[in-house]
């Protein structure tokens, strides 16, 4: 029994060290900053909970574990937040777009296409 | 388990000096800011580890305060940039 939690705890650890190298290799290698945030969200979720998980299960006492299940709640709630906040200003900030994004639902419009919908709108 | 959290944090050390050299390479304030909350979750799964490693459960505290400053951190980074541009 003590061996199937020490496999079960270090595997799931090892594979949030395995998540966070790869995403660091992703925040050099991606084109543009809301691709760098896309890829440094992912330790941020995936990789605290699978190590403090990895903890939890390992941890000798209930109260350690509680305290671990907590800190991942924590994280899996407040990431997604900052990670919004911080790509909504970067693109109030005007931060340069990848050459292959294929939609950006936040672009301004100009002033033409507005006045043409509606004339279109108008006489359709 | 000594080896296998000593690997698990060997990589989560990686995985922070790589952050850290994106903070430093030339880019805007966000990806400086990215690159350090790497950094920082880097440290926060590696104090979970450390924690099982040395069996003190009292280190999970300081993955709490640490996760907390996180949120912080880019909220401020956000607003500064908010405000004042990249």
């Amino acid at each position: 029994m003590s061996l199937v939690v020490d496999v079960v705890a270090g595997t799931l650890m090892i594979l949030g060290g395995v998540v966070a190298v790869i995403a660091a290799v992703g925040l050099h290698r991606l084109p543009d900053v809301y691709a760098r945030m896309h890829v440094a969200t992912k330790p941020a979720t995936l990789g605290i909970a699978l190590c403090l998980t990895g903890a939890a299960i390992a941890a000798d006492t209930a109260s350690t574990a509680t305290k671990l299940v907590l800190a991942v709640i924590f994280q899996l709630v407040t990431t997604p937040v900052a990670g919004h906040l911080l790509g909504r200003a970067a693109h109030a900030a005007r931060a340069p777009v990848s050459q292959h994004t294929v939609l950006d639902e936040l672009r301004p419009l100009p002033e033409a296409v507005h006045a043409a919908g509606r004339e279109h709108d108008l006489t359709s | 388990m000594d080896i296998v959290t000593a690997i698990a944090i060997g990589m989560l050390a990686l995985a922070s000096a790589i952050c850290f050299a994106r903070a430093i390479r030339p880019g805007t304030i966000v990806d400086r800011a990215i690159a350090l909350d790497g950094v920082v979750s880097a440290i926060i799964c590696g104090i979970g580890v450390a924690a099982v490693r040395v069996g003190n459960g009292n280190l999970i505290d300081i993955s709490l305060v640490g996760g907390l400053l996180g949120f912080l951190t880019i909220a401020t980074v956000a607003r500064y940039v908010g405000r004042r541009g990249l």
